[in-house]
């Protein structure tokens, strides 16, 4: 049976090989850097051992000092790859809104003083170079295809084997971050209750086709408006950014609701409401989202979109 | 680029992503990367090819087999084919009877061998395999001795072999890795220097010594003196430049060359073939006195031979060292292993005389003995000679004389048969200092004459300073010590009678070049004894450490460790920059200079700033590069010549009158 400091050094060690996520920044601490020779390292050591000890017999100085520097040579690789590790920081984590069924992908943004060479950052089955220009480094890392629902950032791993490819480091690095997987819009369906409008088939990432004079009025950029509701020209006439807008010409507002679903399996409503929601987004109508316990809207545009979509995501999986 | 294409995606394997050992090691390597790598493999393994008789066919058959592999990675079916072909260039190279030691044999086959990774080298991996097998050149050329030229040529694979391994470990983390060539990585290497170099030389200092080998080895594979000899026995020897001693001369005075005999071994039994030293040694025959003429004190390294005798300045009056012990007639040996380098301390006159006057009983009757009916055509001569009244020194010099006759001196002498003096006094006339000094000592024997045989080095050549002498194996010699009344033991020469200066063995031009650079290597022994922590090897040498000596590279050493790793952690932020950039910084700093403007400034600000001060040409100049400037930098405008015309435009950058400039203003 394991004593208490036994069971405490296991936890302590465990808690360096995963650790908890940690909120931004992450620094990297240096007890959580880990080392291993790699292949070549490994067969480098051998040889160098092998002409160490024939020096060593033969009491050949010369070979002995060879062998000593091309061994230290091996330790230098052993040490680099720690000390290019040493000073990161992961300092932002930016995960675009993924729809279920879809390949996710994070931007993970690092800062290290050291601008160090030659790191590979890596999740699950996906890597990616992570290469610094000045201090700074951003790697897009893949996600793989998610279900519906809030996941927590998977746990990533940054390693180095530079300079001489013989030693790997890596480190695991938690951030506290989650990730939004959307609620895919199920394919085809009926119209919503309240009238989506003109029905307008495609996948949920396709943009509505708005002919360039279909708008019927300007407004003030705001952050979070589509770059390509941006009237070009007039910013160029006017310096100044106009969006165009759409809203009026729909009219109507429509009220999508959770009762509207009765019926249907739980992910099937979500998936519905989802398609409903896009479909009067896309048509430019006002949406108010109604749920059991909460209503969201009504409101217009993107971000109002997103806002449903997001509070979709958030239903618990089964009830 | 599209962010998503970035996105890599690795098959799933099991077990895969436990560690980052394999991310792309199985990546295709770049043509460029296949260049270098062929090309560190060939230089790691060229020099030692060279110093090879017929050197330039292996340096010819290296070079192709690596350009080969740089071409293009071959398959199984090219691979055998040159496979066969380097077999079948070995075996005629054997056949042609050129390595004249297995260790020749073993250098051929490796120097052939380890470019053959070259024409595999397909993956990132295969790569990394070759930079270690460019460890083994060096290694190879270091432990065999080979010349300093080969030495360091091999050596220089090494840093490039890094240097190819630190590309790669750029290239197979996706990383961009620039071009093999190109000397980014050489920043790489720089470190290596400051922090391995002092811990390998703290390494080498503090690592304790053997007193004696674990493995002893093929001891046949190294030349070397042997205790016996029969004509024909130093073949080997006499194309084997390694080196055999290193001698240092306290008083910094080196003997004449006419007295440089470096002796080893005494032979005193012969069975009609062989010389060999007598089985129980026996003082009988007094010692040497020192003459006025001076005595030489010297300490004395002996590389690694293949028997014990340690060969001492002829003759030795004393000698110290650990295990040694004075044999049969003023021989050593010791009881160290003669793998190993040993050192020694010695005082010898080589005009040292001996106190008795005359040679007694046991050891008379073995300095003439001769076996029954051997050589009568010899013994006829020698006869005849007596009868002519010819005794003593009129014998030596009647015996000389028919030498300096009838004898030529050859490294290819016709073989001898049963009667081996007969043959070569009669019939072959040919040979060199063994087969001379065998017949000679019969001859002196036949005619009543105590004769012996005295293996050893004779000459050698200066070892790099001014008291430094070094001899190699190929210096390996024989003479003859006849008693003589009244003068006791006489060193005779006959192979100086045939020839004044011998003659180069054929084929050794190529061991010509100075021997000086062995002499490092010395030195090294040296130091290393010095420092070294064991007392088992450090031998009796003639200095005691020196503890001031030792504790200064070591306080020295310690002190390069900890600046070279507080670089390594605190290095300053450095950000590569390119020349444009620099450039402008430096135009932008002589002006600020001059207008007082901050770095805030922008440069058309700069260049307006700098209206008041400067001349109208610098002005214009100075306008027309800051336009140049902000398309190449904000409008990402390609302009190739930049950067030198910002320099040039900062060279001319001329002062106005500012007085005039005030005024006008």
């Amino acid at each position: 049976m394991m004593s208490v400091a036994g069971k405490s050094i296991v936890r302590w060690v465990s808690s360096l090989l995963r650790p908890s996520p940690q909120p931004l920044p992450v620094r990297v601490s240096i007890m959580r850097i880990f080392g291993m020779p790699s292949r070549s390292g490994v067969l480098w050591f051998i040889v160098c051992g092998i002409a160490m000890l024939w020096s060593l017999n033969t009491s050949n100085s010369a070979g002995i000092m060879f062998a000593a520097i091309v061994g230290m040579a091996g330790f230098y690789a052993f040490l680099m790859p720690v000390v290019q590790l040493a000073g990161l920081r992961v300092v932002s984590v930016s995960c675009p809104s993924i729809v279920e069924g879809q390949t996710g992908q994070a931007r993970i943004g690092f800062v290290s003083r050291r601008n160090p060479r030659a790191l590979v950052v890596e999740q699950g089955s996906y890597f990616a170079p992570l290469v610094f220009r000045g201090h700074h480094a951003a790697a897009s890392l893949g996600l793989g295809r998610l279900s519906r629902g809030v996941h927590p950032m998977p746990r990533i791993r940054v390693s180095s084997r530079w300079p001489f490819g013989m030693s790997a480091a890596w480190i695991s690095l938690w951030p506290q971050d989650e990730i939004v997987v959307w609620p895919r819009p199920e394919p085809f369906g009926p119209e919503c209750p309240g009238g989506a409008g003109q029905h307008l088939h495609g996948s949920a990432t396709q943009q509505p086709s708005t002919a360039q004079d279909d708008w019927s009025h300007l407004r003030e950029y705001q952050p979070g408006d589509r770059i390509r509701d941006i009237d070009w020209k007039r910013m160029a006439k006017t310096r100044e950014i106009w969006v165009r807008q759409y809203d009026a010409r729909a009219g109507g507002d429509v009220e999508i609701r959770w009762e509207d679903t009765h019926g249907l399996e739980h992910e099937h409503r979500i998936s519905r409401l989802a398609r409903w929601v896009e479909e009067a987004s896309r048509a430019g109508r006002k949406i108010s989202l109604v749920l059991p316990g909460q209503t969201i809207g009504p409101g217009v545009g993107p971000l109002h979109l997103a806002e449903c979509m997001d509070v979709l995501a958030r239903i618990p999986r089964h009830e | 680029m599209n962010e998503s294409a970035r996105i890599i995606r690795r098959p799933r394997r099991i077990g895969a992503n436990r560690l980052p050992m394999d991310f792309s090691r199985d990546g295709i390597l770049p043509a460029p990367w296949r260049w270098m790598a062929a090309a560190c493999l060939a230089i790691s393994v060229l020099p030692i090819a060279a110093t090879l008789p017929l050197g330039w066919a292996f340096c010819l058959a290296i070079s192709m087999v690596c350009a080969v592999g740089a071409m293009k990675p071959q398959r199984l079916w090219g691979r055998l084919c040159l496979m066969g072909l380097q077999v079948a260039a070995i075996l005629w190279w054997l056949g042609q009877g050129y390595p004249q030691s297995p260790m020749h044999v073993a250098m051929a086959v490796f120097a052939l061998g380890v470019p053959f990774k070259s024409i595999e080298l397909r993956t990132i991996g295969d790569a990394y395999a070759a930079s270690v097998l460019v460890m083994l050149g060096p290694f190879m050329a270091i432990s065999q001795s080979l010349p300093v030229w080969s030495v360091v040529g091999c050596i220089a694979a090494v840093p490039m072999g890094l240097a190819l391994r630190s590309g790669l470990s750029a290239l197979e983390s996706g990383s961009p890795a620039g071009k093999p060539w190109s000397f980014m990585h050489w920043g790489a290497l720089l470190g290596l220097l400051v922090v391995a170099v002092p811990m390998a030389i703290l390494f080498f200092v503090l690592t304790p010594r053997l007193s004696s080998p674990w493995i002893s080895g093929n001891q046949m594979a190294r030349t070397g003196m042997s205790e016996r000899m029969e004509p024909g026995s130093m073949d080997a020897l006499m194309e084997d430049p390694s080196m055999a001693l290193f001698i240092e001369f306290q008083d910094g005075q080196i003997p004449a060359r006419s007295d440089l005999y470096w002796r080893a071994s005494t032979l005193s039994m012969f069975d009609g073939r062989t010389w060999s030293p007598v089985p129980v040694p026996e003082e009988l025959e007094g010692t040497p006195v020192p003459s006025r003429d001076g005595i030489y004190r010297y300490s004395i390294q002996v590389f690694p031979q293949r028997s014990r005798m340690v060969p001492f300045l002829d003759r030795p009056l004393s000698s110290s060292g650990s295990g040694l012990a004075r044999t049969y007639s003023l021989s050593h040996v010791s009881n160290a292993h003669p793998y190993q380098i040993r050192h020694y301390v010695g005082q010898s006159d080589p005009s040292a005389r001996w106190d008795q006057d005359a040679l007694h009983g046991r050891m008379r009757e073995i300095n003439l003995a001769l076996p029954d009916q051997s050589n009568p055509r010899t013994r006829e001569l020698v006869a005849r000679w007596q009868a002519q009244g010819r005794q003593g020194r009129d014998l030596v010099n009647a015996a000389l004389a028919y030498f300096k006759d009838n004898m030529t001196y050859t490294y290819t002498p016709a073989l001898l048969g049963r009667h081996g003096v007969d043959d070569l006094l009669f019939k072959t006339q040919e040979g060199y200092c063994e087969h001379f000094s065998s017949a000679f000592a019969f001859m002196l024997r036949a005619g009543g004459v105590p004769a012996r045989v005295v293996t050893g080095y004779q000459g050698g050549s200066p070892g790099g300073r001014e008291n430094e002498w070094a001899v190699r194996q190929l210096d390996a010699h024989a003479w003859v010590e006849a008693w003589l009344p009244q003068e006791g033991w006489v060193r005779i020469d006959p192979t100086s009678a045939v020839v004044a200066i011998r003659p180069a063995p054929p084929g050794s031009r190529r061991w010509s070049m100075p021997l000086a650079g062995y002499a490092w290597m010395a030195r090294m022994e040296q130091a290393s004894t010095l420092l070294r922590l064991d007392g088992a090897s450090r031998g009796k040498t003639s200095q005691q450490p020196r503890w001031l000596s030792l504790a200064l590279p070591l306080v020295a050493v310690a002190i390069a460790l900890v600046v070279g790793l507080a670089l390594m952690f605190w290095r300053p932020i450095q950000e590569k920059r390119e020349p444009q950039v620099r450039q402008f910084a430096r135009l932008r700093a002589k002006v600020e200079a001059w207008t007082g403007l901050t770095p805030a400034a922008t440069p058309r600000q700069l260049a307006q700033a700098s209206r008041s001060v400067l001349t109208p040409e610098s002005m214009r100049e100075l306008d027309a590069i800051v336009a140049r400037w902000e398309a190449w930098r904000y409008g990402q405008v390609a302009d190739p010549g930049l950067a030198r015309d910002i320099a040039r435009v900062r060279r001319k950058l001329r002062r106005g009158d500012v007085g005039e400039a005030a005024g006008l203003c």
